[in-house]
């Protein structure tokens, strides 16, 4: 049957999925969940994920959830073609992991408050919070200066070669600093602005978003 | 190399201990950060880990930070102590990350956390508790623990029939909500039997012993009551 993703191009969950895919050259089926529909919410998807959230991956028996628990799935099963995104040793691969998680923790989460209110809010008809985005916006500034610090050390975050840590950050970084228009951040710390352009240059990427409505 | 913990106490530090423990390290030393005097601002910490956040694990001119980055590589190391706790196959290591990322997210972040800090400070800044933040946020732990439960009339772990990375992360997390608000556990059979059992693990018990400065601070224990916990 082959890989099948339920998700939405409107999600940076879905998104990190799609993305993965390229850089591992897997052929995969999107099958879209229609979120504005609230399609995540009936009883049937609520069965595949009792969350009620995107994406879902489908691997013949398989059902799976969770963007990055999905992503790990993929580069462990996809070892050896595409790109490699695991890193080699075991402590590159810890590495790695710290990194995902330093994302899942404390990038992601005031980055996806600062595009709840840039970005979704504006296009569902309401007003942006000021007051949220500018304290979210110092939360991240400050956790930007920890990634300028790191990316002078290694060109990548794990160490000098790309991985799953970096590949995590492009949805949400695009949705942030190329629709939300938050960009003077990046451009004010050299290390991460190469980092940002390096990454959202890769052709895995274009090919994903050029995809997207 | 020796083996050095920093942090203690808090429910991701004791994640990082028991881990240790569960694959049978004993030879480590565990040094407390001291939160409250903002030991984890200082320069030296902040070199260590610059989020300023604990743990971190240290062993030679190696460190690594995040809890659950941390015990995967434990996993990882010590993967031929005894059954794999990261699952057998890539099917079940995929479930077995499904739930770890689950615990994380639709657990840890969107109810646990902020939930269980709003006990610890009404109790420590001498306030009554915020019941509208309180809440909807003890709605959502109790949808994940029907989601759990559920789960668990499946299975005897969270993602299969074996004691996974999962279950070992939740567990100290847990053992604050068996103690905060005990009937989110006890009104659920499967979620209270496999609560039990995670509990109750030798490296858990271990755990709780080796942290000897830890006790429930979210009140209103007596230390009395927070000894009892500590030895039951």
């Amino acid at each position: 049957m082959g890989i099948v993703v339920l998700g939405s191009y409107l999600s940076p969950y879905s998104l990190r999925v799609l993305i993965e895919l390229e850089e591992l050259v897997v052929d995969y089926e999107l099958k879209p969940v229609n979120i504005k529909q609230g399609e995540h919410r009936t009883p049937e998807f609520l069965k595949m994920q009792p969350f009620g959230q995107v994406p879902v991956l489908q691997d013949d028996d398989l059902t799976l959830f969770e963007s990055r628990a999905i992503t790990r799935y993929l580069a462990e099963k996809f070892d050896g073609q595409g790109t490699p995104l695991l890193g080699k040793s075991m402590k590159e691969k810890a590495l790695v992991n710290q990194w995902v998680e330093v994302e899942s923790q404390n990038y992601d989460r005031p980055l996806i408050a600062i595009v709840e209110q840039v970005v979704w809010k504006p296009s569902w008809g309401k007003t942006t919070n000021e007051e949220i985005v500018a304290a979210e916006m110092a939360k991240l500034e400050k956790v930007l200066d920890v990634y300028e610090a790191q990316l002078t050390k290694h060109k990548y975050l794990a160490g000098d070669f790309f991985s799953l840590a970096d590949l995590g950050h492009l949805p949400g970084t695009h949705l942030l600093v190329n629709i939300g228009k938050k960009g003077a951040v990046f451009a004010d710390r050299p290390h991460l602005n190469a980092w940002w352009e390096d990454i959202s240059s890769r052709p895995s990427f274009k090919k994903t978003m050029a995809k997207t409505p | 190399m020796a083996i050095v913990l920093y942090g203690v106490s808090t429910y991701n530090c004791q994640r990082v201990t028991s881990a240790l423990l569960e694959f049978g390290i004993e030879d480590f030393e565990l040094i407390k950060v001291d939160l409250k005097e903002r030991e984890h601002f200082s320069p030296e910490y902040l070199a260590m880990q610059p989020f300023h956040q604990v743990p971190v694990f240290e062993s030679g001119d190696y460190r690594l930070y995040e809890s659950r980055a941390i015990v995967r590589y434990f996993a990882e190391k010590y993967k031929d102590a005894g059954p794999s706790i990261l699952g057998s196959t890539l099917e079940e290591k995929a479930l077995v990350n499904q739930w770890v990322d689950t615990e994380a997210h639709q657990f840890n972040d969107f109810a646990f956390a902020p939930w269980s800090m709003e006990y610890l400070m009404s109790w420590r800044l001498k306030r009554p508790l915020d019941e509208a933040l309180v809440a909807p946020l003890y709605e959502k732990l109790g949808y994940f623990l029907d989601v759990a439960e559920k789960q668990l009339s499946k299975t005897k772990y969270l993602a299969g029939n074996f004691f996974s990375l999962a279950d070992l992360n939740i567990a100290p997390s847990l053992l604050r909500v068996s103690v905060l608000q005990p009937e989110l556990i006890n009104d659920r059979k499967n979620v209270r039997a496999w609560f039990e059992s995670i509990t109750s693990r030798p490296a858990f018990k271990k755990m709780l012993e080796a942290d000897k400065g830890w006790r429930f601070p979210y009140g209103p224990f007596t230390n009395e009551e927070a000894q009892k916990l500590r030895t039951s």
